[in-house]
């Protein structure tokens, strides 16, 4: 799989993130693994830290520490705030009219 | 994953960096930079299980990963840098006329060991920001505390001997007694209060005690012959047991959260 150029990447990754986190409760190693499954490529973790306090700096999502089901060791889990679903909502508009525009000019291309 | 598992020495080596790179930021929420540490550290542990190493996990340019880290963590507020500066000038002014007092409790120069009291903070901010910047470029994971130690000790206490001295008071016995003996009562309930658990912290905590409690029983005039010889092994073997028995006899609940 092709690595994401990083300025391409860092304008989706929070919308990425908050994508992962409003389909499920998860922590960060589930979320870098979601993104990788997904087809992000080898997204480092280290960038990941970073948008996450981030995001919960900005009260878009919560993290709690607890117990992992599986039986590990307590993890952080990370759930979308109203103010993160918000924003969701936002970032998915904005990306449907840019793949739009995109898919217009592939279009055009081809006439 | 079971819980017990640990980091491979290269994945430790890591982690180890970039921990005391995060935790010596000036001006970083400790709570909160613990809480993050501790969660990569377990996605470190995971992605270790599954065959990955921290470096390919987690980002080859730990340094600038580092920095988003810190720029993204909570900073101390306006108030909390005020009451760090105010505990910090009164520890300095509390060490550094100790030392004085020790020297010669006849000129103590109280207005000099006021400024110095400002400047000595300063001072240590400044080795911590070189000791940092060469984390992730030293050969060796080094705390930046014995750094610090160091520096004071050997650069930075006998530059303020060369400062100019104004201010001087004589300070009477009974202040060295009370102050002596007071200060180890307070490192050792401190020490307590913190509950490590350790024996090597109590050894360490029970020497800086010593060095408060033995010139305030000289002052006493009461040390000739072996008693006064007997007494700093005394003091260190007696406070670490003080310490460690304290630890052992107070209720958790009085004792400091532990914050992992």
């Amino acid at each position: 799989m092709r690595r994401l150029p990083t300025q391409l990447l860092k304008g989706t990754l929070e919308g990425a993130l908050l994508q992962v986190i409003a389909t499920r409760e998860t922590y960060a190693y589930e979320i870098h693994q979601a993104l990788v499954e997904a087809g992000f490529g080898e997204v480092a973790d280290g960038t990941i830290y970073p948008l996450l306090l981030k995001l919960e700096h900005a009260k878009q999502i919560e993290g709690e520490r607890r117990a992992s089901p599986t039986g590990g060791p307590p993890r952080k889990y990370y759930h979308l705030l109203p103010a993160g679903a918000q924003a969701l909502a936002a970032f998915t508009a904005d990306w449907a009219q840019l793949a739009a525009a995109m898919a217009r000019l592939k279009e055009e291309n081809h006439e | 994953m079971s819980e017990t598992e640990i980091l491979l020495p290269r994945n430790q080596d890591y982690y180890d960096r970039l921990a005391a790179y995060v935790t010596d930021a000036i001006g970083v929420d400790g709570v909160a930079a613990d809480s993050t540490l501790a969660e990569i550290h377990q996605d470190l542990l995971q992605a270790q299980h599954d065959g990955i190493g921290a470096a390919d996990y987690f980002g080859r340019d730990p340094q600038a990963i580092g920095d988003e880290i810190v720029a993204n963590l909570p900073h101390r507020s306006r108030r909390g840098w005020v009451v760090l500066g105010i505990v910090a000038w009164a520890v300095c002014f509390a060490l550094a006329g100790w030392r004085a007092i020790i020297l010669d409790p006849a000129r103590v120069p109280l207005g000099s060991l006021a400024v110095l009291a400002l400047l000595l903070p300063l001072a240590i901010l400044v080795v911590t920001a070189f000791h940092r910047r060469r984390t992730f470029t030293r050969k060796k994971v080094r705390s930046s505390f014995l750094t610090i130690l160091l520096a004071v000790q050997l650069v930075l206490l006998p530059l303020t001997d060369a400062f100019p001295r104004f201010g001087v008071v004589a300070v009477p016995a009974w202040f060295s007694v009370a102050a002596g003996f007071g200060f180890a009562a307070l490192l050792c309930g401190f020490a307590i209060w913190l509950g490590l658990h350790s024996w090597v912290f109590a050894v360490i905590v029970a020497v800086l005690a010593t060095l408060f409690a033995y010139p305030a029983a000289d002052a006493l005039g009461t040390l000739p012959g072996w008693w006064g010889r007997l007494l700093i092994p005394l003091l260190v073997v007696g406070l670490t047991l003080l310490i460690r028995g304290g630890d052992w006899l107070l209720p958790a609940k009085w004792q400091a959260k532990d914050r992992s």
